[in-house]
């Protein structure tokens, strides 16, 4: 932990520059004096951050050693589940979002080792609740892209 | 105002009104109980239905609505650990510990019956007091704001104990988020990076899902969780204790007092009621150590306060036309839909109207708690589930309420982003508490610091020179540094 509380620090140090120098950029126009600058406020959560980071280390560096290294337990399930995620995200407009939502479900639940009968039954459910409540009750608008012909028809 | 009173019953008598506020008691809770809808959606989305109805029944529709979905947050809250409304983020701390104690039950019974009674009592002051208080609405401009979001922040580092330093950092993180986007004032695009889906800055409900829920899906897959109760505990047939509940009177008043007076105050909302609530009840608890364990006087607190709110937000909206919160903003549009202009003139012009108004509010509360208490056993089901089943569903429901905002795939990135960005602080002992209220706070301290300079023209002793930002200021130095010795002193210890 202390070694991640040293890392964690830096990190957001390093950030903080990041933050300072890129709201340089902010500055518009010559007639907006500085306390109205949209890089004013970032700039001073910048410097509070910068403050506090330094206060970590040096809170890090002077606690005993040990405390435990960070508990990263079966890192590679919650890597595999972020990429189903990321994947999820960037293709559920294009394949729509019942097809998509309806394979992701059925893989995250294969992941968490559920009956195969519950995995036949509630994702369907899930959809068929989402159907009618969100899209024919509230009007929500999801994306269905192919499978708007077969839905509107319902 | 007695001969006002007897035109409000009588409006009772029309078969709709008392029809409208059983059915929007009920969509109500489901509003606020869905992730990523609200009692401002809810609202928004029923006004069409007003249109063939008279303006009694539509405003009884409305308001029970409103007052039952600042309740329904709390369910997914207790239940689920997912907050249904920004309201709701509060019921989250002490309410999601108390079902992994098994005592989910109680939480409910907690829950529904401060909430019944934070209604009644900011429905009693508004029908007494409605005018006087307006008066407290017009008090806050730029530095008061300033000074009463600075206030509820200053709550952050009390929040993660000992860890106050890092309560402190993922406060100021989540001020950080909160600036991406076109600044308010200026309209300059800050840390967009080109990205379209930032032009409009980050939502407040996918980083709030991605936070609770995407994070909760993380760690449910890691940790291959059987059951989300602790270790010994069981969810038995557990007897909902009332003397528990009767006791928690004094927290109940005093954070009724507090919800209606925030409530009061335009743009403040229920967010802000319930985390100054939750403070002071910290504040006041002869057991502080056990907020954020399972505290029944915080849930209390929380829940008591942001359904006081709604009676508070109803002051500046019927007596100076003013919205005291995003549902009464909406609620002005369902006035004029009907020709009816709240303001001054609303109680001399439409007496039936307002009074009327008043005892559906009651009813409402009457309502909300029937349903409440009814529930309890169907909420308890969901508490039952298990985390396998739960976790996939969890993810489907925050994808739906993320990309519900605006129908766009920026906000189910942004959500999940922001989960992994949970995962991580919570692996490295960051509490995302403090994270959620700056998220919640940060556009308003923001906007009212700017604001008050550009009054001052630049000088910040507008701060100090107003009785109630200084006041807060104040009392939110005195907070910080008070947590500060006392964690530094029990470390030492």
């Amino acid at each position: 932990m202390r070694r991640g509380e040293i890392i964690t620090g830096v990190f957001l140090i390093l950030l903080s520059i990041a933050v300072w120098f890129n709201s340089a950029k902010f500055v518009s126009g010559a007639r907006i004096i500085r306390t109205l600058s949209p890089a004013f406020y970032p700039r001073l959560l910048a410097l509070c951050i910068v403050l506090c980071a330094v206060l970590l280390i040096v809170k890090a560096s002077r606690a005993p050693e040990g405390g435990g290294a960070i508990p990263w337990g079966q890192w590679h399930k919650v890597l595999m589940g972020s990429i189903i995620m990321v994947f999820y995200a960037f293709i559920f407009e294009d394949l729509g979002f019942f097809p998509a939502t309806w394979i992701s479900l059925v893989v995250m639940m294969r992941m968490l080792r559920v009956s195969w009968w519950n995995i036949c039954i509630v994702p369907s459910a899930f959809l068929l609740f989402v159907y009618i409540f969100f899209v024919k009750i509230i009007g929500l608008r999801l994306p269905m892209d192919f499978l708007p012909v077969i839905f509107n028809s319902v | 105002m007695l001969d006002n009173f007897i035109l409000g019953f009588s409006q009772l008598l029309y078969w709709q009104v008392p029809v409208a506020i059983v059915v929007g008691a009920a969509l109500g809770i489901i509003c606020g109980a869905m992730p990523g809808l609200s009692g401002t959606t809810g609202v928004a989305l029923m006004i069409p239905f007003t249109y063939g109805l008279s303006p009694m029944p539509s405003m009884a529709l409305l308001v029970s609505l409103y007052t039952a979905s600042e309740y329904g947050g709390s369910i997914s809250a207790i239940t689920v650990n997912i907050p249904g409304a920004p309201a709701a983020v509060m019921s989250t701390v002490d309410g999601y510990p108390l079902t992994q104690k098994g005592r989910t039950g109680q939480a409910l019974a907690i829950s529904i019956v401060s909430s019944t009674f934070g209604g009644f009592f900011s429905t009693i002051l508004l029908i007494l007091f409605s005018i006087p208080l307006a008066r407290v609405a017009i008090a806050f401009g730029p530095a008061e704001f300033f000074g009463l979001g600075v206030f509820g922040l200053s709550i952050v580092a009390g929040l993660a104990g000992k860890n106050w330093l890092k309560a402190i950092l993922a406060g100021l993180i989540g001020l950080l988020i909160k600036t991406m986007g076109a600044d308010p004032l200026t309209g300059n695009m800050r840390f967009t990076f080109g990205w379209t889906g930032l032009y409009d800055g980050v939502a407040f409900i996918p980083v709030m899902l991605g936070l609770f829920a995407i994070s909760e899906v993380f760690f449910i897959i890691e940790e291959g969780v059987t059951s989300r109760l602790a270790k010994g505990m069981t969810l038995s047939k557990e007897r909902i204790c009332w003397r528990e509940i009767r006791g928690l009177w004094k927290c109940m008043v005093r954070s009724s007092a507090i919800g209606t007076a925030v409530g009061i105050v335009p743009g403040a909302g229920a967010g802000i009621g319930s985390i100054i609530s939750y403070n002071e009840a910290r504040r006041f608890s002869k057991s502080p150590d056990e907020f954020g364990k399972g505290s029944v006087e915080g849930l209390c607190a929380s829940e008591t306060a942001n359904n006081a709110t709604v009676g508070g937000a109803l002051v500046p909206l019927l007596t100076l036309g003013v919205p005291g919160s995003g549902a009464t903003a909406v609620l002005i549009g369902a006035f004029m839909l009907h020709n009816i202009n709240p303001g001054p003139l609303l109680f001399v012009n439409h007496p039936d109207i307002v009074y009327g108004i008043f005892i559906c509010l009651f009813l409402a509360n009457i309502a909300m708690l029937a349903y409440g208490m009814l529930g309890i056993r169907l909420w308890l089901k969901v508490a039952q589930v298990s985390p396998a089943i739960l976790a996939p569903l969890i993810f489907g429901v925050a994808i739906i309420g993320s990309y519900g905002i605006g129908s766009s795939s920026s906000d189910v990135i942004i959500m999940i982003a922001s989960g992994m960005m949970a995962y991580i602080l919570r692996k490295l002992k960051f509490p995302l508490l403090p994270m959620v209220i700056a998220l919640v706070l940060g556009y308003m301290v923001e906007i009212s610091l700017r604001r008050a300079l550009l009054v001052s023209h630049g000088d910040p002793l507008i701060f100090l020179k107003s009785p109630i930002s200084l006041g807060f200021l104040l009392l939110a130095v005195l907070s910080i540094t008070w947590t500060i010795i006392r964690s530094e002193r029990s470390l030492q210890k």
